[in-house]
Order: structure tokens, then sequence, then C-alpha cells
């Protein structure tokens, strides 16, 4: 595993640490006997967009969701900005889970009114004017909109608030490639730049030319984190086809386990 | 936070209620003049005319009465399984706010939505009551404080009338508890947790029954209400003298024991919530 450049002048050390926006430390989460996460030891600075990137199953999500406090490690540490998991650290996450989390009963306006109640750097005329770009009236039900058009209004909400760290879960996964550039385009217009985005997704070409850091994840443990300039010095290749390159041998391994 | 969580929480559940408050109340108002007109009055009036005029408006209000209570109950299971842990846990768990708050604010939410129906029902009855027969019930209501000298009061009767309140307040906030903490152990099981959440519920009853047995006999709010047995004659309220004072006696050990139930539900939801959380 090779580790992102770092800064070597005197004192770096203590402004590392003081950039550490998320560090885990041997994480680990079991669902019974299986092992979601294996020992996951991350760092990730402060002001970078960093892919989360992986196949089916290797463990992003439940990443994300312990970052976010959504479920708890079986051992080992997250930490972010310092904290474990809770409220403190809560109003500086803006989360994009990969569903749908709106109450249906609610309209445009109210879950605009619920970010700026709930989120001090929630940016409510950014969310209403990406509202209009979008179309949508204030006064519209939920329940009313297409199931791309709530996506896309999730992600509006998520990308509103200038937060310190943007967990976005499979945001390009199982949408057209127009409405995949509109979902880019949002997050790189509008994302907060002294804060950091972890993309999550196995759709790597898309996003590739907007990332600095790659994180590849593989049966719960990180086999690589480097930026992307590097690996391309490095191997030569993109890191779409680095990636190919690693998981294919893993799933051939794989298919000639299961074949009968 | 808990303020901001139970804006929207009541927001929700005032939509939900108050087309079958409204029904209640007009209802009510309706019967109190078609049963003295087409029932008691009318009683020339042709079959269909007084089942249209006088039964169909009896039956209807009796059917949003239970259309309410119904309402309440999956309003109290519906609002904490599908708006903490479906869905909607993704957004409410990732706001900056504790778990006891989240649990807090459901349970608040639900308290203050049943205070308000059971004065929607109060008001509606006495309605009724009062257009039915006016001033029997003005008579009836007027020998409660005569009925209440008889009985000799552990404390003021402003203390008493208090405890009990607070009883039922209580009582009811903890009925909710119950509830959550059968979803969240529910919620530990890998698949039918809806199931698993009914077999919990039922669980924590027959325990709660065997500890009551082993400690002796204690008076829950509704156990306090039927030993009161009220009943009219000639307009004046009766009940037994004897019974109204067991059970003011059993106030303060009834809400002592709702107390500690409600801490324990409250306490056991949250350590499953925060520990436990697994959101499909």
């Amino acid at each position: 595993m090779t580790a992102p450049r770092r800064r070597s002048w005197p004192g770096a050390r203590e402004e590392e640490r003081m950039s550490e926006l998320v560090k885990c430390t041997a994480l680990r989460r079991d669902f019974g006997p299986v092992k979601a996460l294996d020992g996951v030891d991350l760092t990730l600075d402060a002001g970078r967009i960093v892919g989360l990137l992986g196949p089916n199953g290797s463990g992003k999500t439940t990443l994300i969701k312990i970052l976010n406090g959504l479920l708890q490690p079986s051992s080992g540490e997250a930490l972010v900005n310092g904290c474990r998991p809770g409220p403190a650290t809560k109003s500086l996450i803006s989360y994009l889970p990969d569903r749908g989390y709106f109450p249906d009963w609610m309209r445009v306006s109210d879950m605009i009114d619920m970010f700026a109640d709930f989120y001090i750097d929630f940016d409510r005329r950014k969310a209403e004017d990406m509202c209009r770009s979008l179309e949508l009236e204030p006064g519209q039900r939920i329940k009313s909109l297409s199931k791309g058009t709530k996506e896309k209004m999730q992600l509006m909400l998520v990308m509103s608030r200038q937060a310190r760290l943007y967990l976005l879960d499979e945001p390009i996964a199982g949408v057209d490639p127009a409405a995949r550039d509109f979902i880019l385009h949002t997050i790189l217009t509008n994302y907060n730049e002294d804060g950091t985005v972890l993309i999550s997704t196995h759709l790597i070409s898309d996003v590739e030319q907007v990332l600095d850091e790659a994180v590849f994840l593989q049966k719960g443990r990180v086999v690589l984190h480097e930026s992307v300039d590097s690996i391309r010095e490095r191997t030569g290749e993109s890191v779409d086809a680095l990636f190919r390159e690693m998981f294919r041998a893993q799933a051939w391994k794989e298919g000639e386990n299961h074949a009968w | 936070m808990l303020g901001k969580l139970m804006k929207y929480d009541l927001r929700y559940g005032l939509r939900k209620f108050w087309p079958v408050w409204a029904g209640i109340a007009a209802l009510s108002i309706l019967n109190g003049f078609t049963i003295r007109g087409v029932l008691i009055d009318g009683s020339h009036a042709n079959g269909l005319v007084t089942f249209v005029a006088g039964i169909l408006p009896i039956i209807l209000l009796g059917v949003l009465g239970v259309t309410l209570g119904i309402l309440m109950l999956v309003f109290i299971c519906e609002r904490f399984y599908r708006g903490l842990l479906g869905d909607e846990g993704y957004l409410m768990f990732t706001l900056p706010a504790t778990s006891a708050e989240l649990i807090a604010s459901k349970a608040l939410t639900a308290l203050i939505l049943m205070v308000l129906s059971a004065l929607v029902g109060m008001v509606s009855g006495t309605a009724l009551v009062a257009l039915l027969g006016g001033s029997e019930f003005i008579e009836a209501l007027k020998s409660i404080p005569e009925l209440l000298r008889e009985v000799e009061l552990p404390r003021g009767l402003g203390w008493v009338l208090a405890e009990f309140l607070v009883l039922v307040l209580v009582g009811t906030l903890t009925s909710c508890l119950h509830i959550y903490q059968a979803v969240a152990l529910g919620h530990l099981a890998k698949k039918h947790r809806g199931a698993w959440a009914v077999v919990a519920y039922i669980g924590i009853d027959i325990l709660l029954s065997i500890v009551l047995n082993a400690i002796g006999h204690m008076r829950f709010p509704w156990q306090l209400l039927d030993r009161f047995e009220f009943y009219f004659e000639n307009g004046v309220l009766h009940s037994s003298v004897g019974a109204i004072q067991a059970a003011l006696a059993g106030i303060g050990i009834a809400l002592l024991w709702q107390l500690v139930l409600g801490v324990i539900f409250f306490f056991g939801t949250k350590v499953v919530l925060d520990r436990k959380l697994n959101l499909e």
C-alpha cells in the first residue's frame, strides 16, 4: 500500500495531525461470520477529493456508515476531526446515502426548512437556486417526484452545505450518463473546497478525472491508498485500468474456485 | 434540538389526526341534535329516516372513535419503526442529535397527540351530553364535589388530582416506550424484525406480569379507573367511597412503578440504537 505524498517541512507532523479529517485505526466490522471491514487503517486529510473504490461487497458502505455513526465498529476506532462519530461529527458531515431517505409526506420546502433548521452550514439560497434549476416548486410533494428527481434533490440538499466532510455513497450508481454528468457537475461546483469529499463507487472511469486520491478496498481491507497523479506516474495506467487489473485477477481466482 | 425534532414529528402527526378530530367533534354535535330530534322526540318518523338521521350518525361516531384509537397505535409504531429504523433513519440518525433526543421526540409527540385526542373526546362527549340533556348533566357534574367530600383524601383534592393526572401522563408515556423497546429489540433480529418486535412486546408484558405477581398487586392507571365504579342515578354520580380511597392510596406506588418502567424502556431503547443500530 502506498501512502499519498506527505509534507516534509519542520513541524509537518503537527500540521498533518491537525489536517487529518478522518482517521481509522484497525477498524473491523463483522456481520456474523462475514468480515465487512477487516482491519482498516486509513487517514484522510482535509481539502481532498477521494475515491473510495472497490467492487460490490468490499466494505465501502460499511465504512461510510461507521464514519456517520450509523453502525458501530466491532473493534478498532474511527475518528472524524479527532472525535468519535456523534452529534458533534454529524454536524460536520454531509451524507448522501445509497437510497432515498425523504419522508414522503413532506414538500420540497419542508426538506429545505429541515436542513436549514438542523445544519448551520446549510446555504438556503444555494438550495433554492438548485431547486429552480431542477424546476422543482417549493410546494411540490416529495411523493409526487420521480425517483430520479428525488435523487437529484437529495444530492442538491447535501451539496448545499458547507460541510467539512462529504460522504457520498454510490452517487452515480444506476443513473444514465446525462444524470451522471449532472451529479458530478453538482458535486464539483458546490462542495466546500476546504472540506474533503469521499465518493464511493465502482464506476471509476466516470469519477477518475475529479479525484485527488484513490482508496482501493478489497474484502474489507485497504489495498491501496495513493494520489491519483502518483498512480498514473508509477504505473503508467489510469486508475480505472489499475482497478480492473487488480480486481479482475481476484474475480478470476474466485471464478475458478467456484467453477464446477 | 429536541424542539426542532418535535416540530417535524408534530407536523406529521397533526396532518394525520386533525381530520379524525374534526369528524368526531362534528359528529358529536350532529348526534346531540339527531338523537334528541329523531330518536327521543321523533317517534313518529319512518324507519329509513330513523336509521339515516338517528342511528347512522351514532355508528359513524363509534367508527371514528375506533379509528382514532387504531390510528394512534399505528402512529406510535410507524413513526418509530419507519421514521427511525426504516429508510428515513438514514436522515434522522445523521442529524446532529443524540439518540435520546430522537426517542424523546417520538414519545413526547405521541403523548401530545394522545392528550389532544383525549381533549377532543372529552369536549365532544361533553357537548353531546349537554345537547341531549343539559340540565341533568350539569347537576351530575355538581354532584362530583359532594361525592369527593365523603372520601377521606390522603392529601388535598388539588394535589390528588394533580397526582392522578401525572400518573396518567407518565403511564401513557411508558406505554409508548414499551412499544419502542419492543421495536428496538425486534431490530436486533436479522429477518422478520416486525414479527420479532411483536414477540418482544408480548415477552416484556409477560415478564412484567411475573414481576408484579412476585412483588404484590399494584394498580395501573386503567385498573384504578375500573375500581372507581362510576354510575349515575337520578342525575347524581355515585361511586364506592372505599374503592376511591383504595385507588387514591395506590397512586403514588403506581406512579413510581410507571416511572421505573419508563426509565428502563427509554434507556433500553437508547442502548439498542446506540450500539446495535443496523439500518438495512
